[in-house]
């Protein structure tokens, strides 16, 4: 499982709604939700139909189409491509929320597991996601993220490193945090660096505020 | 007349000695006075010309010895003087010299002083930062083996919480 291979669940999801319901952009709220809701959409799927009718789904189609073939820049224009960037931020975040480093030396079943408490949602595009984040490291998988959504205007990045890893707790409210600041296009990673001793570092929007302690020592020890 | 024959004198004999003096007298007067006189005189005037000649010789020796005298006072003068220019430009090119290299040396001075001055800083701010990046690693080294896994987990948040503030 790939990136492209997630987007294409993403986009089935969609499109296999729309077949089913050719009417829908015809439909009032209260009907619209009904069927969304007897299809068990994704999230994804429910917000990007609730954006758009079906010239902008045409557009966005095609071209989202041209630019994953020739490899051309997405249109500034694309709602389709803004909602999967939006929509992988947040899954990205909440695995980072969710899975510690732990997660890379435990089991296929223990990772199962966590994915499962993390990822609550069993339709087909979260197994997708579940299946993407199982083949990938989490390095590996934050990268395909991003350099599928850096190609949006309003994407922010933010490191987070610490000295010693913090709970799922703390690292939402640091990524709620900054998605409250920058938007939901925000894609936060954290890292455990030892060699900071204590404290944080945060590189936010290429912004860096060293509030380690291995930058507290260096300060302190400066001669002059 | 008596006493002079007494004394073996005769009258006679006088007259004639007289008459043969006169007579010599008059035949050498006739015979050799002119040219006696003639080369006498040649002879003066020889010897005047000779004099006059000797006397404008030395006249002419020493005008030039005076000019000589005066030509070498003259050299003399402008060779000291041209001594005294020589002194004064040699005297002159030393100042100047002394000065250029007086200059100079201030300046090889003021080069060598600025050089030992910045090496020196250099030197001190390489020993400080090699003494800061030990002192910091040291610090590093105590502090995270020491300090409990509490304490910095404690840091962690405390560093969010002041960077949300």
């Amino acid at each position: 499982m790939n990136l492209e291979n997630f987007i294409s669940i993403l986009l089935h999801e969609t499109l296999s709604f729309l077949s089913q319901h050719q009417n829908l952009f015809d439909l009032n709220a209260k009907d619209t939700e009904v069927a969304f809701d007897r299809a068990s959409l994704s999230a994804f799927s429910r917000e990007y139909l609730l954006d758009v009718d079906s010239d902008q789904l045409m557009f966005d189609l095609q071209d989202l189409s041209k630019a994953l073939k020739s490899g051309s820049k997405i249109s500034a224009k694309n709602v389709l491509s803004a909602h999967i960037s939006r929509f992988m931020c947040k899954l990205a975040n909440q695995a980072a929320i969710g899975l510690d480093k732990s997660f890379a030396t435990m089991t296929r079943e223990d990772q199962l597991g966590r994915l499962q408490a993390v990822f609550k949602t069993d339709n087909s595009v979260m197994k997708a996601f579940k299946e993407f984040v199982l083949h990938n490291s989490f390095e590996s998988l934050v990268s395909k993220v991003r350099s599928f959504v850096s190609q949006q205007d309003d994407f922010v990045e933010v490191t987070v490193q610490y000295a010693v890893d913090v709970t799922a707790s703390e690292r939402r409210q640091i990524v709620s945090e900054f998605t409250n600041k920058y938007g939901d296009m925000t894609l936060v990673y954290f890292q455990v660096n030892p060699r900071l001793i204590g404290g944080m570092r945060i590189f936010a929007n290429g912004q860096l505020t060293d509030l380690s302690w291995q930058k507290k020592i260096e300060t302190l020890t400066k001669i002059k | 007349m008596e006493g002079l024959a007494n004394l073996g004198i005769s009258m006679q004999s006088i007259v004639i000695y007289v008459l043969n003096y006169g007579l010599l007298l008059a035949v050498l007067s006739y015979l050799l006075y002119d040219p006696i006189v003639k080369f006498t005189d040649k002879r003066r005037e020889t010897i005047k010309n000779q004099l006059e000649e000797a006397e404008m010789i030395k006249t002419e020796f020493a005008n030039q010895l005076e000019a000589l005298k005066a030509e070498k006072l003259e050299t003399e003068k402008k060779l000291q003087t041209e001594l005294e220019s020589m002194r004064s430009f040699v005297a002159d090119k030393k100042k100047e010299l002394m000065a250029e290299m007086e200059t100079e040396r201030k300046s090889m001075l003021e080069k060598a002083s600025q050089e030992i001055a910045e090496a020196k800083e250099q030197m001190v701010s390489e020993v400080e930062i090699e003494l800061q990046k030990k002192m910091s690693q040291i610090i590093l080294e105590v502090i995270s083996n020491k300090v409990p896994k509490e304490v910095i987990a404690q840091s962690v948040t405390e560093a969010w919480s002041e960077y949300k503030n």
